[in-house]
């Protein structure tokens, strides 16, 4: 009797979940063939703006996968970048001609294909995750910060100065790009840099394929050991969660989508240099993950939208008007005259980091959780920390503090 | 409580084997000695517990069976195996669990912005076994594991009577029903041993009761053995097969509830140095009666 109404609880359960999820996948899946659509609309419209919504799209990928490290297990990651480097210069290494490797015959004929060569860096950015991980998730909170700090600076500086292998400044190009696919017909499936209908199709179904990993990875034990690892990790500890190794999961995991989009862009963009690379790339898409909200992943697409297409498009769009309007504002009464002096010749392009800091502080103002905070963060934020009687102090306190250097 | 009285004299007449036993702990935090050599053991199937005044060193010897604290010296022994070695390294925390050692906190612990059914869902997480490519695959397996996780959850939940919050926010249960999802949460990895540091803490009388009866219940109802550790001596005079009290990080005082309570020893640490006499001239013959009016009170509730 009593355990068949729990049975019956359970279905029940289950089957609510099940809805919620397929209604959930059905609304992604609808708006995927929407933005499937946009290269039709974009050309019919004579926008151009393809080109600026690939990189977007990338980030979006960056943001996903940050959003595991930082999001869901709550280590605040600011050498994201590091990993894109890493999955970038992989698919170099492994597929240009230029490549000291390729060179000296060490890669085998079917790494030097990109899919191939995407699925290596993938992996090879995980495990790059796993070696600069275990070291430094020792560490907690604001010391974590610093050490990812410095690795995202180490990085891409290795790769300028290790010119002997990565030419240095000057970058690897000639990177392979996908096997141009025959279609019946003669027609056929070719992704030179001018194709950018493939390519933005391309991006968006490995956008959609993180997406669909990501999100099932959250619901699951492994999902379900990063929240409580946020929470409490002392207590999770005690309940035979192993937090290092839970902590190096969600790195190695959260590395390897920024490794997977940084071998994409290498096949896009066809070359690779320690310029592209740069620290505030890390930020910006930490600044997408926080904006959005963080640990919902449905905020951190929104957020990555956002700030990107400001980034990409916005910023420059919106300067014409500026300049129009400063124009406009020539011979009026003295401050709005000089005013107007400025605005008829400033870019916007230029204060995009000024507008990105402005966003993240009213949102750190007025929603803290985000625009679209996790159910979690919500609850978070709710506070009524007074009736859950919970010493701060010990809540943050990490189990390496309590126990000394055993882990 | 009959179940007290009953369940004691089993303790005494079969030689039971131990689950845990420590041998000479000791914990020093600098220049203080917080544990004191303590040696104890712990009967399969008993409830133990541990008492003493504030300060005692109650829940730093408890943090040292939980792998929270490296012992100074001393062993610990789980199922007649040293899981921690004289003054070697200490077993982590999360490795304690492994074994079939749950726990509960002093000042609760859950984690308090996720539902209560996901509470004791990642309390289950070494029972299960999917990892992240199975996962992402959602292979039959996985789907079954997780059903039959869930199963499990109500089950743990209908057991302490909170099915009908499984989907309530941990923090926005009563104070009362969150020390109840701390004992569900530790009895999802299935642990042989429970260790419940002040289950009672906070509570009003009433709760206290409740939760005293309930505590008593799951060891009849499952297979565990319960280590407590309460500063309340009613809540643990009518449920405890075995009592050892420590004071200033020394155990003075080993047995049964009513051994214990008659201990002057006892006395004197809780009511202070000459009271035992005091309390034996008042009383004439029986010190139990006055000494502990609330406990027997507590006993006929």
């Amino acid at each position: 009797m009593a355990v068949s109404t729990v049975q019956a609880r359970t279905q029940a359960y289950f089957d609510e979940h099940t809805k919620e999820n397929n209604e959930r996948l059905r609304k992604v899946l609808i708006g995927a063939a929407i933005v499937a659509l946009y290269p039709l609309l974009d050309s019919a419209l004579g926008l151009n703006l393809l080109g600026s919504w690939i990189p977007i799209m990338m980030y979006l990928i960056l943001a996903l996968g940050l959003n595991i490290v930082v999001g869901y297990a709550g280590l605040l990651d600011l050498g994201y970048v590091a990993f894109y480097v890493i999955g970038a210069y992989a698919q170099a290494f492994l597929t240009s001609p230029n490549s000291v490797f390729v060179q000296k015959g060490w890669v085998p004929g079917f790494l030097q294909n990109f899919w191939t060569a995407m699925l290596f860096s993938w992996i090879l950015a995980a495990i790059f995750g796993v070696i600069i991980g275990s070291p430094t998730l020792r560490l907690r909170g604001d010391y974590l910060a610093i050490v990812t700090l410095g690795l995202g600076e180490i990085v891409p500086d290795f790769f300028t100065n290790a010119s002997g292998i990565t030419r240095g400044p000057q970058g690897i190009g000639q990177i392979a790009k996908p096997p141009t696919i025959p279609l019946p017909g003669g027609n056929q499936i070719s992704f030179n840099t001018t194709d950018q209908w493939q390519w933005f199709w391309l991006i968006l179904t490995v956008a959609l394929l993180s997406l669909f990993m990501i999100t099932r990875l959250y619901d699951s034990r492994m999902g379900r050991a990063w929240q409580a690892i946020r929470e409490d990790e002392i207590a999770a500890a005690s309940m035979g969660i192993n937090p290092l190794r839970t902590k190096l999961w969600a790195f190695a995991l959260g590395a390897s989508f920024s490794g997977f989009a940084g071998s994409i862009y290498a096949g896009y963009v066809q070359v690779v240099y320690p310029d592209q690379f740069q620290f505030s790339l890390s930020i910006i898409i930490l600044a997408m993950v926080i904006l959005g909200g963080i640990g919902n992943i449905y905020g951190v697409i929104a957020g990555a939208l956002i700030i990107g297409s400001f980034d990409r498009i916005l910023a420059v769009k919106l300067t014409t008007p500026l300049n129009w309007l400063g124009r406009q504002m020539e011979g009026w009464p003295e401050p709005l005259g000089s005013i107007g002096e400025f605005f008829a010749k400033h870019s916007l392009t230029s204060d995009r980091f000024l507008i990105f800091g402005l966003a993240l502080v009213l949102i750190m103002i007025l929603r803290p959780g985000g625009l679209f905070p996790s159910r979690q963060r919500a609850e978070e934020m709710k506070g009524d920390d007074d009736d859950f009687d919970f010493d701060a102090d010990q809540s943050n306190q990490s189990l390496s503090d309590v126990q000394g250097k055993e882990v | 409580m009959q179940a007290g009285a009953t369940a004691a004299p089993t303790v005494a007449g079969h030689a039971q084997d131990v689950v845990l036993e420590t041998r000479g702990l000791t914990q020093q935090f600098g220049g203080l000695v917080a544990v004191d050599g303590v040696d104890l053991k712990i009967n399969r199937g008993s409830i133990t517990s541990v008492i003493g005044p504030n300060g005692a060193g109650k829940t730093t010897f408890f943090n040292m069976i939980a792998g929270i604290y490296r012992p100074t010296r001393g062993e610990i022994l789980f199922n007649g195996e040293v899981i921690v070695k004289d003054s070697g390294r200490s077993m982590s925390a999360h490795k304690v669990a492994n074994i079939g050692i749950a726990r509960t906190f002093q000042n609760i612990r859950l984690f308090a912005n996720v539902s209560t059914i996901d509470n004791v869902l990642m309390g289950m997480h070494i029972r299960l076994t999917s990892g992240p490519v199975g996962a992402m695959l959602r292979t039959k397996s996985v789907r079954e594991e997780e059903f039959r996780a869930r199963e499990r959850a109500y089950e743990l939940l209908d057991y302490v009577g909170l099915s009908n919050q499984a989907r309530t926010t941990a923090k926005n249960l009563s104070y009362g029903d969150q020390r109840r999802l701390e004992i569900a949460r530790a009895l999802a990895s299935d642990p042989k041993l429970l260790l419940l540091d002040e289950p009672t803490a906070g509570m009003n009388p009433r709760e206290t009761v409740t939760l005293t009866r309930f505590i008593d219940s799951m060891r009849r109802d499952l297979d565990v053995t319960i280590l407590l550790i309460e500063h309340d001596m009613k809540v643990v005079m009518g449920i405890s097969d075995h009592v050892a009290v420590l004071d200033h990080g020394v155990k003075i005082a080993d047995g049964t509830p009513d051994e214990v309570r008659a201990n002057p020893q006892v006395i004197e640490a809780y009511l202070g140095a000459g009271s035992a006499d005091v309390v034996a001239r008042l009383s004439g013959q029986s010190i139990d009666g006055t000494t502990n009016p609330d406990g027997g009170a507590t006993a006929h509730e």
